[in-house]
């Protein structure tokens, strides 16, 4: 046994995050653990890592009773942490970014050696049969390239336990087996993994040994062989599933154009020209860079883009930006939800209400009593699980956060909705409750533009979609065409 | 018994205000052991009219904060509006007249800093530090580096009046602060100056217009440094040019001994006040106890680490 918790309790203000968590880490093992957000996997990790202290609780190391107080005793310990959220330096270049902390030094001035540098780091990349130049600066990389600087960075102090937390979120599916066998090459050096995704069928492909969390407690532990996908889902939910995509209807037609735009063009677009039809649901796909979210972005005006014709419900507009998208009845989940959606140290009702705010307010005052029970509405409609209207909006999982801007969207009661990865970094649980959402919405009077780097999910929820790569538009699928293989061949 | 003494405990220890309530009234019990005069009333409004201009300064310098920006430019503005109140007083212009004019240049100049910092994209830090001295520079341009008197009855009723018992720059404090609480939490205004401070692109991205905002929030730090020249000219009966150099740093001590975070997003107008006043009763109770006032720069300097250690320590818990 590499790693053995037991009874891990941990406390946050109004949450009592976990309830007596046991779990345990074979040497040489890929172990995933599961559950859905809020179960309690990214504070056990965080203890893991040293950023949290547990109130309760025991944590051996190789069989030693440890106590980890801070990042720098995880490290010593021989844990080395892949985060979901990126912990990079934009203005640094790639070789600096993977040897943060842990800096190549000559002499006793400490000087930095780059040339050494960017040869260890050509090293390590060359290890992942990476391309990245060392030299390049982080910001200008995307953000499949990001991962794997982050990836490199971990491997830097050579540790015997590797946690990564959705390793697999943002990357494209080339650069997911790449990934599968990197992994397995680490656990073949002797290296012990645990490995968290949401992802069940990566989970099937990857591990030996699941742990299923559920609301702060660990609920299972099995190898992976004698457990079907059908029963961890319902551990993790704590009910049957259910059918997980909602049912489409192919013969869906759609007469009434909500939005259509002719000859978009900006930096990273060309020519882009398309419809969205009122109930309809359009789908957006393409690899890492082909500018997908740039599309959007032009759409609702939050880069400068030039078009021929934009029109929106009838009406014909000559620029964009976010007011007037919003005044226009356009809502915009963003991707990032971190940097570009949420106000982290803000509470739920002020993150819920900024689009919509002029509902409860007149030019003297923000009438408190209606925005309190708009939010409760939201809350008890979305199931947004907090412990009050109050709560900074940090302090929640990543699911309840996403609810959270779907909330934000919703309340000004939008026309068209464009969902930028809406199930990123979600569980099993949670996406269910959105795809639903979704169905339900497209059923009434929105539009929805929908991306997703998730094939099967792109798939399933679409009515139609239209395939980016290098800017410009490649094709487009609907009805009976609509099916992965198609849609793979016009976007590679 | 325990369970309250417990959850009390932890309210005043969720609650930023609470802190600093407490160590101010720790000050002051210490004061009030070791000087009689202290608890007096005329002292408490010794205490009161000391601190209106870093007050008055302080509030507008808390939203600015808030936004997830910085004024430095505030004891500049001081300066020119006072110089811009004497100078159009003295060559005949009316009273009232020439105190509007100096609360317009105070906003004027707020909005300037408003349009550089948002259209011109310039670090607030920058933006300020140059019309810091831009304004300072003026002011001693027009005055040729002199300050003289002006002894006009409005003047001297702004330094002597009462109101409800209370000296008018008190009274307009007062007022100020219930104002700038009610726009940080009931209006609109308010909460896009909490937001663009916790995260300006996902402000931009809800639709909020920044660059009016920002010149906005601006425009009111600008607004009421001018208010505070008002009261300074009241009190001295003349502007000089060099007067209420380094306001602004006192004003920024308040802001964050009050709880506001340096990075914007939180923070709380009534948590100035507060950060204003634990200033001023120090420097009250050193005078009181003959104490140097190099002291008071010290302990005032520690008060500062103090408080933010103690703020980061909660957060981090």
């Amino acid at each position: 046994m590499i790693i053995e918790m037991k009874n891990i309790h941990k406390y946050f203000p109004g949450v009592h995050a976990l309830k007596g968590v046991d779990f345990s880490l074979v040497e040489n093992e890929i172990h995933a653990l599961v559950g859905e957000n809020g179960a309690g996997k990214s504070t056990l990790i965080k203890i893991l890592s040293g950023f949290y202290r547990p109130e309760e609780g025991a944590i051996h190391v190789e069989g030693e009773s440890i106590e980890l107080n801070d990042p720098s005793a995880a490290k010593t310990a021989g844990i080395g942490v892949i985060y979901q959220e990126f912990n990079l330096v934009s203005q640094l270049c790639v070789a600096e970014n993977i040897f943060l902390g842990n800096e190549i030094t000559k002499g006793v001035l400490k000087k930095v050696s780059k040339k050494e540098l960017y040869e260890r780091s050509r090293e390590i990349l060359d290890k992942l049969h990476l391309t990245i130049d060392p030299r390049d600066r982080v910001g200008d990389l995307g953000v499949g390239e990001q991962q794997m600087v982050e990836i490199c960075k971990a491997l830097v102090t050579k540790p015997k336990i590797l946690i990564m937390d959705e390793p697999t979120a943002a990357l494209s599916r080339n650069e997911i087996q790449e990934l599968f066998r990197l992994i397995n090459n680490l656990k073949k050096q002797g290296v012990s993994i645990i490995y968290i995704s949401h992802r069940l069928e990566e989970v099937y492909e990857i591990a030996d040994r699941i742990t299923v969390l559920r609301d702060g407690k660990s609920i299972e532990t099995s190898d992976i062989r004698d457990i079907t996908e059908q029963k961890i889902v319902q551990l993790m939910t704590g009910k049957e599933m259910k059918t997980f995509f909602p049912k489409k209807d192919y013969k869906k037609e759609f007469f009434n154009k909500i939005l259509s735009v002719k000859n978009l063009n900006n930096e990273k677009l060309n020519d882009i020209s398309f419809d969205l039809h009122t109930g309809e649901i359009l789908g957006i796909y393409g690899m890492m860079g082909s500018g997908r979210t740039e599309l959007v972005r032009a759409l609702f005006g939050a880069d400068f883009s030039s078009f021929k014709e934009y029109i929106i419900n009838g009406n014909k507009i000559t620029s964009i930006n976010p007011m007037k998208a919003i005044k226009k009845g356009i809502g915009y989940l963003t991707e990032d939800r971190k940097d570009q959606g949420l106000f982290l140290d803000l509470n739920i009702k002020t993150n819920f209400s900024i689009t919509g705010l002029s509902k409860f307010s007149n030019a003297l005052r923000i009438r408190n009593r209606e925005e309190n029970l708009a939010v409760r509405d939201y809350i008890d409609k979305l199931s947004i699980r907090c412990s009050s209207v109050t709560q900074l909006v940090k302090n929640l999982s990543g699911g309840n956060q996403q609810k959270v801007l779907f909330a934000r969207w919703l309340n000004i009661d939008p026309q068209i909705l464009i969902l930028d990865e809406p199930t990123r970094g979600i569980d099993v649980g949670a996406k269910s409750e959105i795809y639903e959402l979704l169905r339900k919405l497209s059923g009434e009077s929105y539009g929805i533009i929908l991306i997703s780097s998730e094939l099967p999910e792109i798939c399933a929820l679409s009515d139609r979609v239209l395939i980016l790569k290098n800017g410009t538009i490649t094709g487009e699928v609907s009805g009976e065409n609509l099916n992965q293989q198609n849609i793979l061949q016009l976007a590679v | 018994m325990i369970v309250s003494m417990k959850s009390i405990y932890k309210k005043i220890f969720k609650s930023t205000n609470s802190w600093i309530i407490l160590i101010a009234l720790f000050i002051a019990v210490l004061l009030s052991i070791m000087s009689p005069v202290f608890l007096s009333v005329t002292n408490f409004q010794n205490i009161l009219k000391q601190v209106s201009i870093t007050a008055l300064i302080a509030a507008g310098m808390t939203l600015v904060i808030i936004s997830g920006g910085i004024d430095l430019s505030v004891g500049s503005i001081v300066a020119l509006s006072g110089v811009a109140i004497a100078t159009s007083i003295r060559s005949g212009v009316p009273e009232i007249l020439g105190i509007g004019l100096g609360i317009g240049v105070g906003t004027f100049i707020g909005i300037l800093n408003g349009i550089i910092i948002s259209l011109g994209n310039l670090p607030p830090f920058i933006a300020t530090l140059g019309m810091m001295g831009m304004a300072r520079g003026l002011a001693l341009v027009i005055t040729k580096a002199e300050s003289f008197a002006v002894v006009t009855p409005l003047i001297m009723k702004i330094g002597t009046t009462k109101l409800f018992g209370l000296p008018i720059s008190i009274v307009i404090v007062g007022i100020v602060y219930i104002l700038f609480s009610y726009i940080l939490n009931q209006m609109r205004f308010g909460r896009y100056v909490y937001v663009i401070g916790g995260n300006e692109e996902a402000a931009r991205l809800s639709g909020i217009n920044v660059v009016k905002q920002k010149i906005k929030i601006y425009a009111l730090s600008g607004a009421v440094s001018a208010l505070a020249a008002v009261i300074m000219v009241g009190r001295l009966y003349s502007a000089p040019p060099t007067s209420a150099s380094g306001a602004e740093l006192d004003a920024i001590a308040a802001v964050i001994i009050g709880g506001t975070s340096f990075s914007g997003g939180i923070g709380t107008i009534s948590g100035t006040l507060i950060g204003a006043l634990i200033m001023s009763i120090l420097a009250n109770g050193f005078n009181l106890m003959n104490i140097s006032s190099f002291w008071q720069q010290f302990f005032i300097g520690a008060i500062i680490i103090f408080s933010v250690w103690i703020d980061n320590l909660r957060h981090n818990k």
